[in-house]
């Protein structure tokens, strides 16, 4: 009797098995939500935190804190973070702690890209093609924007004749944590960013409902241009720059924006292809650093840029913010002057001169701006790149700009930062020029090799 | 009335021999009349009892009984028949002690006959109801004891008793609450069917206990998996608590509840602790079952009247029947049952009053010296930049603000001195106390009733609890209804249902009591601070924003907004609601003697509503209204998008949960040697909780928007000035679900009563969700074995007349919810750049070795008694091992996964482990039994416990201080409390020295910040690492006293410290013991370092998280007295009453032993002590 009645339980819990894994598979919490419909991946893209470093995420800030573009006093030096005081004066040793946002957080973008990959990989296009194919394309884009930005921080620029003898960035391509980490080269880097960046072509057009947080085709013309400029690519950059110029030409004029705001532009200005925030952090944030004093006088009178960027004197304002998250994404006035220094570099200085005019007529005073000349090529991009520093300062781009130029001769420049009475000096294609991977990293990824410092 | 007390039905069948029992009343002594002639014995002694209200046993050959006894009977002797004519007819008798009963038996040759008492017999028996009907009832938990010994048993569910042993000739006393005493005699028949009969008076008291559940099987401890822990309910102690959980405190070992203040009486669930901590994040709250299911309510619906008993499962073999959630050990609530007989109206009623809270357990700092500090701090210019860069609008203290007004003239010198003098006398504790805290008084009344007609009995209860509590304007009430029937549709099945309900209303105005702070800048109450000014009009309290610059802004337009106390006490109104709803369906169906197969169903549904609502003209409103206060450039004009009128916050939540169990039980004992019960049973639970939050503007304001325009972003002012925010209205809804389809198989086996095994198996499938079918689908089981030693034919030791051996080893389990198998999102709209767009955010990342926690506990027994059970006790050690404890790991942020910047990434795995041991003794001892009773209880639990796996590295020392937090370190106890080194204070400056590198250092930064887990100091638990309690009970006739002293020993505290920061900025701070360091030579004795003007929040951090501040928080406390007054009816006196119950006492009583010289008391630390709590009652039952 025992035994029949064991049997009977068993045999009752044994057809119950088949049927509780259904039962049973429902969420504990409501909010929580798996990834697996093209809502939820799409979700995933719009959370303007990770996807486009809002909040207190954000992409690297060396480029900015490793940059020539403000003086710290003191005081300021004083009260920045050891990372930061090691990045400002390009210190040998470089301890980045446990954490260092410039690494976790772009590699936690490409994770959230990877993720939705992935997820629509189990995700049917039956009926919903053209929407699949959108939010696949843009993941893309997120992706290789995140790339782009690690590997100008860790990997050492793009030469073409080394670039598949160096190390550049580990680039995850899936999500889970059984992928092993290694890093690649620096062809392989630059050729996954590319490739991200084309497979991205076929982002959604925009309607209504539209804000640059979310990829257009201008975005990825404009980022193949900057890619490929990084590149010292300047046919493929000239191409991509002109295609993002059509897509998306106007520019505001700084006569009509009213200099008495605390920050003068807008996060939705016209001229944002693609919003992007890089981690505010020591002097790469607004109202902690003064502008070095060399640029800050270059900006001379009837410039507008002077009044609209700085404010309580020599104090950056200028990000395209209302709130003052610091802009590092894609602007058509970064495009002109991508297009001008290609058209230079290929030799039209016309057309170089014509996009510069066209773009710093809309910086100065009405009528005051005497369109420059420019005797021969060279001498355009001369000007172009001086125009380009003031331009598009503290958007994150002077480190790459000076990187590239390093390596050109003709181009090649030191700086240097005087902190406290003590003069730092970064040479030209000195290796400090690439930071190296937090140690942490390393610990997790044995056998990993480290950049020389 | 026929009776028919003899065998019948299916009992005739089993029964070999059989006793009758009947009910008797009067004296011995009286004659008999027989109407017939030559009657037989039966007929006698139905006579003899009908008329002589005395009891006729007869254990013999029930053939005997149908003999002819020859003569006529009329008006005859009962000495008479006694004497001579049973001798004839073989039989023999004796008159039981109180000659309310006769037992006859055979004499002769017979088999029969009083057996030789050399033999020892297996014997077993059912017990079953005498009815007038022809229904057959078992009777459970009927105590059975052999007469003269200490060996009981009682009957199981099904009114099945066994004794293994017992020597021939011995007595069997059946005795049970409300059923009339029985005696049968132990033959060399095994089988005895015994009917008792109700109870018509009550002849004596019957000590009951109330049987054990481990929630899915109720009856008697033995006949249970493992060793299940009966509450004594019934013991006097703490019958006033109205929160049902607080009667087992005191009444078991190993249970501890953390006393740390912050708690408040109706939490008490969650600080409940069975032997230690199973879980790092899981949660540690005990598994609540009431009336066979899970209770996922407030704890405070449950009114305690309404209980029966409850049963803690401590051990792995006794909560494995609830597997996977039973880590945290159970604690089983059964309620009243419907009741056959005798009818009857129970109506009790409890008070209690407790003294106001005692508001000087709360140290300040007194107000002169206060003073003289602000003044020094002004003199230095330590609030020059609060007057300079922020306009005037900076919140100063009272003191400060005089100092500052006199300085711009506003007032003489000579006035600002005078106010300042004036205050020096003050202390806001004072005031505290007379507005803020007032007396608690807690009455209960409870009504019910028991009652039986034909085929139902019912059982109901109305009961009704009011209590003002400690804090001025609080006050809460419950309302609780339940009702419960069993229906007996024939011999084999039988239907029950029950319904219960309760209402609670909790209600409390704008008094946060001692913890008075200002909203925005947190600035507190400074000592000298007076509710009430010398004219008597309540005083504002400027605490975010300086009064001048409050009346400029009323002045523009702007509402008042400043917090003024005893206004802000009718300013808002908090009322929780609480209704909570269960019904519950049963059938039994017991279609073979063997066999029973039951089907229960719940229902339950809590919801649950808090309103916190103020007032339209409160400061809380006015100062929201200020915040979004909008200029109109054109006009100038100020305008809010915030409507006038009132603001209330709402949360409501429902519970909602569906259970389910069909069981199959089977019983059989096998001739002599072999018991064996199974139970084994499918279950289904499904709790869904949803909850929703708004918040509503403009109450009470007719010209208000309905809706609120919560997506613009305005432009804040006052505090937030260059911040933008939309209106907050918080419209949240959330939903969570658990669910569970379990199976579980549980056999006892017991032989000869010397040795019993049981062996539990389950299986829980829940919404682990994601997590792969085999880790969903972990079977916990448990095995125990108990051997009674003292029931070996070989145990000759007569000192100890009982000794069990027992063991038990199992695996139990816990479920995080922490995280699931699959990468899960929640979504929001907008983001913070205020897209169009859904967004979402990783709400966990995928732990893919998802699976329980798993609690493996090891217990060992010894249970012994000694002869005439003077001394008895249980000594009880064990061993818990803790694994797969969900705790996070470190991972490499290049795979993503990071959630916070500034923080390392982590994924929750189920990696940790913890190990505890401890060993529960509990001690009793019958030190006088004579008139004066005395009985005391003694119990000793120890504790022990430290984290065996954890592979995230340890943090700085920072992160180790806070003591609410499980504070895991790899070899050390969550528990754990750390403080930095302490190098005494400097001789010349007064100034707190840490450890830095292996030297005295004053850089309290790097201290503070840099130093190491490694570098900490570890100074003990804060959880006791031995405990218990000690109570005596003095008995004389109807009365009995009882007192209980509990202690704590082993563990840590840390003390709250003088902080020269928050004086200066938060007006306030700690004084808990001397004065700071004044001159050299001070530190010899002080560890409170000098006074500090420089706002260095550092180096009060340093003082106050180092060692000195750790102090051993021991402690011995007298509990309770308890003076107990219990009356049953006597025979032969009529009361009104059936049962009458008075009692009164005095509870929390006060430490009598603080072990540290600073007399800190763990239980209030700095906060106001609870008073003792005077409580009285009474019960009487008609």
């Amino acid at each position: 009797m025992q035994k029949l009645n064991t049997l009977y339980t068993f045999l009752l819990l044994f057809l119950l098995t088949a049927s509780c894994k259904k039962l049973t598979d429902v969420p504990p919490d409501e909010r929580q939500q798996r990834l697996t419909t093209l809502d939820a991946c799409q979700a995933v893209l719009d959370n303007d935190m990770v996807m486009n470093g809002y909040g207190n995420y954000g992409y690297p800030s060396m480029p900015i804190i490793s940059a020539d573009e403000y003086n710290p006093t003191m005081g300021e030096f004083d009260s920045c973070s050891l990372v930061n005081q090691q990045a400002m004066t390009w210190s040998r040793t470089f301890d980045t702690g446990d954490e260092f946002p410039d690494w976790d957080l772009p590699y936690g973008t490409v994770a959230s890209a990877n993720n939705v990959l992935s997820a629509l990989s189990n995700i049917s296009q039956t009926g919903q093609a053209a929407r699949w194919q959108g939010i696949e394309n843009s993941a893309h884009l997120y992706r290789g924007f995140a790339f782009y930005t690690l590997s100008q921080v860790f990997s050492p620029p793009y030469d073409s004749a080394t670039a598949r003898n160096t190390w550049g960035i580990p680039l995850p391509l899936t999500p889970g944590r059984n992928q092993q980490i290694v890093r690649a080269t620096v062809q392989q880097t630059y050729d996954q960013i590319l490739s991200d960046l084309r497979a991205a072509r076929n982002v959604p057009p925009k309607d209504d409902n539209w804000r640059p947080t979310r990829p257009s085709i201008t975005a990825v013309y404009a980022m193949l241009a900057r890619t490929y400029l990084s590149m010292r690519k300047y046919r493929q950059a000239l191409l991509y720059a002109d295609s993002a110029i059509q897509q998306q030409p106007d520019l505001m004029h700084f006569d009509t924006i009213p200099p008495d705001r605390i920050f003068s532009f807008y996060r939705w200005n016209p001229e944002v292809i693609f919003s992007a925030a890089y981690y505010p952090s020591g002097p790469a944030a607004i109202f902690h650093s003064h502008i070095e004093g060399g640029l800050y006088s270059s900006y001379r009178p009837g410039d507008l840029r002077k009044d609209l960027y700085f404010k309580f004197g020599d104090f950056y304002f200028g990000t395209f913010d209302e709130a003052g998250y610091c802009f590092t994404g894609l602007a058509v006035d970064e495009v002109y002057l991508d297009r001008s220094e290609c058209e230079a570099r290929l030799g039209n200085t016309t057309a170089a001169m014509a996009d510069l005019n066209y773009l710093l007529q809309t910086r100065w005073a009405n009528g005051a701006f005497t369109p420059y000349t420019a005797t021969d090529a060279d001498d355009a991009l001369k000007q172009i790149l001086a125009e380009r520093k003031k331009e598009l300062v503290f958007r994150g781009l002077r480190w790459t700009d000076l990187r590239r130029l390093n390596l050109d001769k003709k181009t090649q420049q030191s700086i240097s930062r005087t902190i406290n009475g003590i003069t730092y000096i970064l040479p030209p294609n000195d290796p400090r020029w690439t930071l190296p991977i937090p140690g942490y990293v390393l610990d997790f990824n044995p056998g990993m090799p480290q950049n020389i410092r | 009335m026929e009776r028919k007390f003899w065998g019948h039905g299916p009992g005739k069948a089993i029964a070999l021999s059989w006793v009758c029992l009947i009910i008797c009343g009067n004296a011995i002594g009286q004659r008999f009349t027989v109407t017939e002639k030559n009657p037989t014995l039966r007929r006698i002694f139905e006579s003899i009892e009908e008329q002589l209200h005395i009891r006729c046993d007869f254990s013999g050959n029930s053939m005997t009984l149908d003999q002819k006894v020859i003569g006529r009977f009329s008006n005859y002797p009962l000495n008479k028949f006694l004497g001579k004519d049973l001798a004839q007819h073989g039989l023999r008798c004796e008159k039981s002690d109180s000659s309310r009963s006769i037992l006859f038996w055979e004499v002769g040759a017979a088999s029969a006959g009083i057996p030789s008492p050399h033999m020892l017999y297996h014997i077993w028996g059912i017990v079953m109801r005498a009815n007038q009907d022809s229904d057959i009832v078992f009777i459970p938990d009927v105590n059975v004891q052999i007469e003269g010994s200490n060996i009981t048993t009682h009957t199981d569910v099904h009114g099945y008793f066994r004794f293994d042993s017992v020597a021939a000739g011995s007595k069997l006393v059946f005795t049970c609450v409300n059923l009339d005493t029985a005696r049968a005699w132990v033959t060399d028949k095994q089988g005895i069917i015994v009917r008792l009969k109700n109870k018509i008076v009550n002849l004596d008291k019957v000590t009951v206990t109330p049987p054990a559940s481990n929630g899915i099987i109720e009856g008697r401890k033995k006949n249970l998996a493992g060793f299940p822990d009966v509450i004594n309910l019934s013991s006097p102690d703490r019958t006033y608590q109205s929160n049902l959980l607080n009667r087992i405190d005191y009444q078991s070992s190993g249970i501890q509840f953390m006393r740390n203040g912050k708690t408040t009486s109706n939490d008490v669930v969650n600080n409940i602790l069975i032997r230690g901590y199973s879980s790092i994040n899981a949660g540690n709250r005990p598994l609540i079952i009431l009336d066979n299911f899970v209770f996922s309510g407030d704890i405070w619906s449950i009114n305690p009247e309404d209980i029966a008993s409850m049963t803690i499962l401590k051990d792995a073999a006794s909560a494995a029947i609830w597997g996977a959630r039973a880590g945290n050990g159970v604690i089983v609530i059964t309620t009243k049952k419907a009741k056959a007989a005798p009818a009857a109206i129970t109506a009790t009623h409890t008070f209690s009053i407790q003294g106001r809270p005692d508001v000087f357990n709360y140290h300040l700092y007194p107000a002169a010296s206060q003073i003289d500090m602000e003044e020094e701090a002004y003199q230095r210019g330590y609030y020059d930049n609060y007057f300079h860069a922020n306009n005037n609008t900076a919140a100063l203290s009272p003191v400060i603000s005089i100092l500052h007004d006199a300085d711009l003239g506003l007032i003489s010198r000579q006035e600002a001195a005078n106010r300042i003098a004036s205050m020096r006398n003050y202390d806001v504790r004072r005031d505290l106390e007379r507005y803020f805290y007032q007396r608690s008084v807690e009455q209960q009344y409870t009504i019910q009733i028991s009652r039986k007609i034909s085929r139902l009995t019912y059982f109901a209860s109305l009961g009704l609890t009011r209590s003002t509590l400690g804090l001025t304007g609080s006050t809460q009430q419950r309302r609780t209804g339940r009702g419960q029937l069993t229906y007996v549709i024939n011999k084999q099945l039988s239907l029950s249902a029950s319904a219960s309900y309760a209402d609670i209303d909790y209600n409390s105005l704008g008094n946060p009591g001692f913890d008075y702070s200002s909203p925005h800048n947190g600035n507190r109450l400074p000592t000298y601070f007076r509710f009430k000014d010398s004219q008597g009009n309540p005083t504002p309290f400027y605490g975010d924003y300086s009064q001048n610059y409050m009346q400029h802004l009323v002045s523009q337009g702007y509402l008042d907004a400043t917090w003024n106390p005893l206004l802000g006490l009718h300013q808002e109104y908090n009322r929780q609601s609480i209704s909570n709803y269960i019904a519950n369906l049963g059938l039994l169906y017991t279609f073979h003697p063997e066999f029973a197969f039951e089907i229960k169903y719940q229902f339950q549904r809590q919801k649950a509503g808090v309103n916190d609502f103020h007032t339209g003209n409160s400061s809380y409103v006015n100062d929201i209204v200020d915040q979004f206060m909008q200029t109109d450039p054109a006009t100038g004009q100020h305008w809010s998008p915030i409507p006038y009128g009132g603001i209330s916050n709402i949360r409501w939540q429902t519970i909602i949960s569906n259970q389910a169990r069909a069981q199959l039980a089977y019983k059989k004992a096998w001739s002599r040697t072999h018991y064996l019960s199974t139970f084994g049973g499918v279950e289904f639970c499904n709790i869904v909780t949803t909850g929703d939050t708004s918040i509503q503007y403009g109450i009470g304001n007719a010209a208000a928007p309905a809706a609120i325009n919560d997506t613009t972003l305005y432009p804040l002012a006052l505090g937030g000035a260059g911040q933008f925010s939309a209106i907050p209205v918080k419209a949240g809804h959330d939903r969570t679900a658990d669910r569970f389809i379990s199976g579980f198989l549980t056999s006892t086996y017991n032989y000869f009563d010397r040795y019993t095994a049981s062996l539990t198996f389950r299986e829980d499938f829940a919404n682990l969700w994601g997590a792969a079918t085999n880790k969903k689908w972990t079977p916990v089981g448990a095995l125990s074995v108990i051997w009674h030693i003292s029931n070996e034919p070989f145990y000759k030791w007569r000192f100890l007349q009982q000794l069990d051996f027992r063991a038990s080893a199992g695996t139990l389990g816990n479920i995080s919810r922490q995280s699931t198998a699959y990468m899960t999102i929640s979504t929001a709209y907008g983001g913070i750049t205020g897209t169009p767009y859904m967004t979402a955010y990783t709400l966990s990342l995928p732990n893919e070795n998802l699976g329980w926690e798993k609690v493996t506990i090891y217990t060992m027994a010894v249970d012994f008694a000694t002869r005439k059970q003077i001394i008895w006790g249980t000594l009880e050690p064990y061993f818990k091992r803790s694994s797969s404890l969900m705790a996070p790991t470190p991972i490499d942020p290049t795979r993503g996964g990071i959630q916070n910047p500034g923080s390392r990434p982590y994924a929750l795995g189920n990696s940790a482990g913890m190990w505890t041991s401890g060993v529960d003794l509990t001690l009793n001892s019958r030190n006088l039994s004579s008139r004066v009773k005395w009985l005391s209880t003694l119990t000793v639990s120890t504790l022990s416990s430290r984290l065996t796996h954890y592979s995230a590295p340890a943090g700085m020392g920072k992160e180790y201080l806070d003591p609410s937090l499980p504070n895991p370190v790899l070899s050390r106890p969550i528990s754990g409390v750390y403080a930095y080194t302490w190098r005494g204070l400097d001789k010349q400056t007064g100034d707190p020295q840490g450890l830095w590198n292996g030297q005295s250092s004053k850089d309290w930064n790097t201290i503070v910040n840099n130093t190491t887990l490694g570098n900490m100091v570890y100074k003990g638990p804060s959880l006791p690492r031995v405990f218990g309690y000690f109570r005596n009970t003095f008995t004389v006739k109807d009365f009995s006293l009882s007192c209980t002293i509990s202690y704590r020993l082993g563990y840590v505290i840390r003390m709250p410290a003088f902080s020269s920061t928050d004086q200066l900025n938060n007006w306030n701070t700690y004084a808990p013991h001397g004065a700071p360091w004044q001159k050299p030579g001070d530190e010899l004795h002080t560890f409170i370092p000098s006074i500090d003007y420089s706002g260095n929040r550092f180096r009060d951090f340093l003082a106050a998280y180092s060692e000195p501040l750790v102090v051993r928080a021991d402690n011995i406390r007298a509990e309770d007295v308890i003076l107990n007054y219990e009356l049953r009816q006597l025979p032969g006196k009529k009361h009104q009453y059936q049962h009458l119950k008075v009692f009164a006492g005095v509870n929390n009583l006060g430490p009598l032993w603080i072990g540290n010289k600073f007399h800190y008391d763990a239980f209030y630390p700095e906060m106001p002590k609870e008073k003792a709590r005077v409580f009285g009652g009474i019960s009487i039952s008609f």
